[in-house]
């Protein structure tokens, strides 16, 4: 190794001992630019945490992009500049397991070679191959397998690899534990004739705690001092808390005798170091580290409590021969920790290291890269609006692929069911965007693991079933993202892809939506939380997300709805709106029979509408369905019947229309008053734009996503109380009389414009972008 | 130094802790800590002994500041029981047969899997014979063990089935349900409260001994009205009397706990009957329970508000670069703990991240606190008003059908959630997370505790007007900001919706009065409670 060869290095941990030693140790390897994170978690776990700038002068990049870095979070999510800096500058990147966030983005993102840093687990029960597991859900393993020799776990105890599973132990490398300054600085006294115990963090840290109690429980009856920082105050009046350093130094001097109580044969801490280079006495309990290091001849060392009280009450008496012993004895247990003397095994390891860097790098610069494939999947026979914003969806990712540069292959995905999916439905689909149909496949669980195992990704699966898209040629493997456009989905999606949900609303948590059993329901959210992203495209349902299926907010983003592409507004077809409007006298009603359209509040409204407040306007129902609604027996139709029986006047202003084709649709739509849109919630309509488009107005439902449209498209809707017939029926005479004036409202083109597809594919385009 | 008694009479199986009256003691006992002046004598049944010195260990109270005595041995049936209860509770562990079991299984299928790799490497003939000899000989001395121990487990199967069929026998069963109830839900069997009324009278009569032997002490107090034998104490008495919440809402906790409560309810009647000298925590109580409804002297009752319950020492962090942020992160932790405890935890599971927003209501589930019109506004606000708010309870939903039923009914078994059996900083946590505490309670001994609960950590507080909450809000304008009528599940709904809209400005408004009642410490109370027990036993005396 030498300097000219040698790569910067990102040392993403923030320990001030272990930074001060492992940077000390990597300028004597020849390391000569060290990035070191500037942010942290705040977390009372990272009370031992600092900040150091003192290497960024070291480091030849420029300067705008050391501020990127030194913003990011190194810790979750850094973004893709910051990924992008570091790939451009660094080839080596140290971590800790922390956030499973991290690891995944960094695997997807980094290029060089990623260091798991180990520094031992206090309980021997669990090892990293565990903790790996715990924090990212048994996914680690297979993500960090994907780096292949690009991933090393360094462990800081030469013994620690074999306590790990195959995977970490197999990417082992030795990269011992040391001391910045491991010399001797012995000005010790011991006049104050107590124990000094280290524990800080008794009040927040289960583990700190049960420490404290057992010293408390074996010792507390000798006079004793508690050191370490707590972040919680502890009503016991010998925790010393916080001390300022002299006072800790003064501490370490005159102290009696310090007592270590670790057992644990895998981790170590650094305060019976700091004790034995300040000379204090040091004694400790067998089975740990420190036997490893000094053996298990020390006089300083106990195999039990018993023993361990009874050296502390000899020393605390002034048995100076015990004393003398043990101080002398104890300073071999700083000799491993010497720069010095681990030296040799990290020069070794970066040296396996740095080879398969450079291997990695020569091999790989012959591979192709190949263009991006996303398939936008419909999971199962939607129609009408989710049909509308799948085929959107994917026009979105490719014109913003497009305007971006980074073209991609777009396929649309549907069931392989013609009756709910004929070709004519995919007219307008743009031929760059290709179709594809399947059929769900389920696989049990040991189909599913082998399924898991071929594609390199094996980890335990815990569901009965799972399910993947089978077209028939690769199961969408040949795609690099999924995104499926709602969450129904009955079973967990086979992890052998990343996929994105396009969620639009969460009706059930406001409306008896459908008889689909709890468990059930409770599968789409987890869907949801497997999802690598949630797609929204309101405030509301982002919230929803949020607060009603709990997804973490940084897992949720937030688009711009896509409107379909209505006529031009002020067509000409749209000046002979007024011409039309004197002749038909009437009212457009778009509805379909799900209940929360709110028949029976716009039945009794309309009534109202026509008996009390002399309505003059005919009201025509469209919709699918609608045609049959009165004859419908749904639970919640029902009612209708007796509602329009009982009035003569609904019977002779209620037109009902049935599904209508597009253009006879439009045509209705232009010759209307105003476009009557009744239902009390849901994810809100676009045929509002399209009225808009018509020079129509809207007279709306007040609802959340209804006014997040509103505010999108600048529509300036007038609203009702959907769930008051009384108000519903009065604000129809008054948009009977005021339409006209609301007309002077729509907006104009140029505003309707700023929302087409293509203004907003951008935003589609970067969200994907951050999940490829 | 003045010696002051402290009279405690608990059932055996009751554990302070979780008590509110257990908080109550540590925080006076902590008030007196500082003072030097003063020392408390603690008598209790022998059987809370130990558990008083664990609650006050637990909880940092010095030993210097109080003493306990007690009857010295507890009661044979008791300790039985305990043992029992203790023997139950014993994990269950692997039998030896089984776990030799499991060995030879291993042993079976680690050396066919060697022998295997052996025998299809194999060359030589004489080779794989003797290995097929050795491999039939493993397999033999296995399928002879297994058959032992098969033997051996069927036999101790039968016999268990033997004894189980003997248990099931109606009449016996009947006997052992009624043992196993009373060993884990002893307050449930009328035997028990009748066993323990004549173990508390033996009881009560040893510690009468132990009072009447300590003539240092100067006056005694009782924290709460559950115990009449207080009252043959000799000496000066000071009784506190929290409520009587039964009389105020006697039709909603007629279906509660029958006789064991009304049991309970008439010694409360009795004691409160035979006391001498009262303290309560509002002069609601003193005037409407103890004044009207038991006609005891006016001058006799004296009024010791709460000292303000702080929860902040329990969560809020120092010593870090960004302590808030630090906090949020151990609350964080501490919620995701409090969501394991939920009622419906398959779908509370999902709320890992600490990212949800919620309205935090902490009391138990009792006729008096409300929690229907609260859910009623609740349900209003998620599904008319589109607050996407969930609401985080502590009671436990079992405890009184009607919420249960009302949360099924209106498919809010998703939003809103019940943790019950929260510790104290779990607690703590919920409500510094939440962004709004509400109490709907209609009766209260006094001001709920949810106002400098919540405002010690940051949480911005609505409540119900109620007299006691009204004697320490005092300002007109707050009141108007804060309060809503409780019988008005429209106005709760407002009050609530509006606060959600105006957090800071309501936390700005409810600081000042925060800072303020928080001056008033337990230390303040106890001065309090201790002037009267100076003054009892001076009038005694003269």
């Amino acid at each position: 190794m030498t300097n000219k060869e040698m790569p910067r290095v990102m040392w993403l941990i923030n320990h001030g001992s272990a930074r001060k030693f492992e940077v000390a140790m990597l300028k004597t390897l020849g390391f000569k630019e060290i990035f070191l994170p500037k942010k942290y978690p705040n977390e009372p776990r990272f009370r031992s945490a600092s900040v150091d700038f003192s290497e960024d002068a070291n480091l030849s990049i420029p300067q705008d992009e050391l501020a990127v870095l030194n913003e990011a979070d190194w810790y979750g999510s850094p973004g893709l500049e910051a990924w992008t800096i570091a790939n451009r500058y660094f080839d080596i990147l140290f971590f800790v397991l922390h956030d499973a966030g991290f690891i995944k983005g960094m695997v997807k993102k980094f290029q060089g070679t990623v260091i798991l840093r180990a520094y031992g687990l206090p309980e021997e029960a669990v090892n990293y191959s565990a903790v790996l597991d715990c924090v990212t859900e048994n996914t680690g393993e297979s993500m960090l397998r994907k780096l292949g020799n690009r991933f090393r776990f360094a462990h800081a105890y030469a013994h620690q690899a074999g306590t790990e599973r195959k995977f970490l132990s197999g990417h082992a490398v030795y990269l011992p534990l040391g001391l910045s300054n491991a010399a001797m600085c012995d000005a010790w006294t011991g006049s104050d004739k107590r124990i000094f115990f280290v524990c800080p963090d008794i009040g927040t840290n289960p583990y700190y705690r049960t420490i404290y109690k057992h010293f408390i429980a074996d010792f507390g009856k000798l006079p004793h001092a508690i050191a370490g920082a707590q972040s919680l105050a502890v009503s016991d009046k010998s925790v010393l808390g916080y001390t300022p350093a002299e006072v800790h130094e003064r501490n370490m001097r005159e102290m009696r005798v310090m007592f270590y109580h670790s057992t644990e044969p895998n981790h170590i801490h650094y305060h019976p170091f700091e004790a034995i280079r300040a000379g204090m006495p040091l004694v400790f309990m067998a089975g740990g580290i420190l036997d490893r290091f000094g053996g298990d001849k020390l006089p300083g060392r106990c195999k039990n409590v018993k023993e361990a009280r009874r050296k502390l009450e000899r020393i605390l008496n002034d048995d100076r021969d015990l004393i003398e012993a043990v101080r002398r004895s104890q300073t071999c247990l700083l000799e491993p920790m010497k720069l010095e003397n681990c030296e040799a095994a990290w020069r070794s390891g970066f040296k396996r290291i740095l080879d398969e860097l450079e291997k990695h790098k020569t091999d790989k610069s012959g591979l192709p890269e190949g263009k991006k494939r996303i398939a936008v999947i419909l999971p199962v026979g939607y129609r009408g609006g989710s049909l509308r914003g799948a085929k959107l969806l994917a026009q979105a990712v490719e014109a913003g692929s497009r305007q971006a540069g980074q073209d991609v292959e777009v396929v649309l995905a549907h069931l392989n069911d013609p009756a709910s999916y004929p070709d004519e439905e995919f007219a307008d689909l743009p031929p760059s965007i290709l179709r594809r149909t399947y059929n769900w496949r389920i696989l049990g669980r040991e189909e599913a693991f082998r399924a898991m195992v071929y594609a390199g990704l094996e980890r335990p699966l815990t569901s009965a079933n799972y399910i993947v898209p089978d077209d028939g040629i690769k199961q969408f493997m040949d795609c690099d993202l999924w995104i499926i456009v709602s969450d129904r989905l009955s079973e967990p999606v086979l992890p052998v892809r990343p996929y994105v949900l396009m969620i639009y609303d969460y009706l059930q948590r406001y409306e008896q939506v459908s008889l689909v059993a709890e468990d059930i329901r409770q599968r789409f959210i987890t869907a949801a939380h497997a999802a690598e992203r949630v797609f929204v495209t309101t405030e509301f349902t982002r919230q929803d997300a949020i607060q009603f299926a709990g997804l973490p907010g940084s897992k949720v983003c937030k688009l711009p709805m896509l409107a379909p592409v209505f006529p031009e507004p002020h067509t000409p077809a749209a000046n002979s709106i007024s011409h039309m409007q004197e002749e038909r006298r009437y009212f457009l009603w778009t509805t379909n029979l799900a209940p929360h359209k709110n028949h029976e509040n716009a039945f009794k409204a309309l009534r109202i509408y026509y008996e009390e407040l002399d309505g003059q306007l005919e009201c025509r129902m469209t919709g699918v369905n609608t045609k049959e609604m009165l004859k419908s027996d749904l639970f919640h139709l029902k009612q209708l019947r007796e509602i329009v029986a009982a009035s003569s006047a609904l019977k002779r202003q209620l037109k009902f229309m049935g599904e209508l084709p597009d253009q006879v649709y439009q045509r209705q739509l232009s010759g209307s008053v105003f476009l009557w849109h009744a239902g009390r919630i849901d994810n809100g309509t676009f045929s509002v734009v399209e009225a808009a488009c018509l020079g129509v107005p809207a007279l709306s439902g007040d609802y959340p996503a209804m006014r997040e449209i509103d505010a999108q498209f600048g529509l300036n809707l007038t609203w009702m109380d959907a769930r008051s017939p009384a108000d519903m029926a009065g604000k129809l005479k008054m948009m009977e009389s005021g339409a006209a004036l609301l007309r002077e409202r729509l907006p104009g083109t140029g505003r309707l414009m700023t929302q087409s597809f293509e203004q907003l594919a951008g935003a589609y385009w970067q969200a994907v972008r951050e999940c490829l | 130094m003045k010696k002051y008694g402290i009279y405690l009479a608990y059932q055996p199986t009751v554990d302070l802790r979780t008590e509110g009256l257990g908080r109550h003691l540590i925080e006076f006992l902590k008030g007196a800590e500082e003072r030097d002046d003063i020392r408390f004598v603690i008598v209790c049944p022998s059987w809370m002994q130990q558990s008083l010195v664990e609650l006050f260990d637990a909880s940092g109270v010095s030993h210097d500041c109080f003493e306990i005595m007690a009857p010295k041995r507890k009661p044979v049936l008791l300790r039985l029981h305990e043992t029992y209860v203790a023997f139950r509770k014993k994990t269950k562990r692997k039998s030896r047969f089984a776990k030799f079991g499991e060995w030879l299984a291993g042993l079976e299928t680690k050396m066919t899997g060697c022998i295997e790799t052996k025998l299809v490497g194999i060359r030589s003939i004489i080779l794989m014979i003797v290995l097929c000899i050795v491999l039939l000989s493993v397999v033999l001395i296995v399928l002879v063990f297994k058959a032992l121990i098969r033997f051996v487990m069927a036999g101790y199967t039968l016999t268990n089935k033997l004894i189980i069929r003997f248990a099931h026998h109606s009449s016996i069963k009947n006997h052992l349900d009624r043992v196993n109830a009373l060993a884990t839900q002893p307050k449930h069997d009328l035997l028990v409260p009748r066993l323990y009324r004549l173990m508390e009278e033996t009881e009560a009569s040893l510690m009468r001994s132990l009072i009447e032997s300590r003539k240092d002490i100067s006056a005694w107090y009782c924290p709460t009205a559950f115990w009449p034998h207080f009252n043959e104490i000799s000496a000066p008495r000071l009784m506190c009397v929290p409520d009587v919440v039964l009389t105020d809402f006697p039709a909603g906790f007629a279906p509660i706990g029958g006789q064991r409560v009304l049991g309970n309810f008439r010694q409360v009647e009795k004691a409160i009957t035979g006391g001498q000298h009262f303290v309560t925590y509002s002069r609601y109580v003193k005037w409407q329970t103890l004044v009207e409804r038991y006609h005891i002297n006016q001058e006799a009752v004296a009024v010791v508000p709460h000292g303000a319950n702080r929860l902040d020492d329990l969560i809020v962090v120092a010593g870090f670069p960004d302590n808030e942020a630090a906090t949020d992160a151990l609350c964080k932790t501490l919620l995701r703990s409090a969501l394991r405890k939920a009622v419906n935890y398959n779908y509370a599971g999902n709320f890992g991240s600490g990212d949800v927003r919620y309205i935090f209501y902490a009391s138990q589930f009792r006729p008096n606190k409300n929690v229907l019109s609260l859910l009623k506004a609740y349900e209003y606000l998620l599904k008319r008003r589109y607050v996407g708010h969930k609401l985080i309870l502590t009671g436990n939903p079992n405890a009184l059908p009607e919420i249960r039923q009302f949360i099924a009914e209106h498919n809010l078994e998703n939003d809103v959630l019940c943790l019950h059996g929260l510790s104290a900083q779990e607690l703590a946590a919920c409500y510094r997370l939440a962004d709004l505490a509400v109490n709907p309670s209609i009766s209260e001994g006094g001001c709920p505790f949810t106002f400098t609960e919540a405002l010690s950590v940051g949480t911005p507080v609505v409540m119900a007007r109620i007299p006691v909450t009204e004697e320490i809000i005092t300002d007109q304008e707050l009141q108007q900001q804060m309060l809503f009528d409780p019988y008005d599940w429209k106005d709760i709904a407002a009050r609530i919706e509006w606060g959600l809209n105006n957090l800071h400005a309501l936390l700005e408004i409810q600081k000042p009065v925060y800072e303020q009642l928080s001056r008033r410490t337990w230390r303040s109370a106890v001065d309090e409670y201790i002037e009267l027990l100076d003054r009892i036993s001076t009038v005694n005396k003269q």
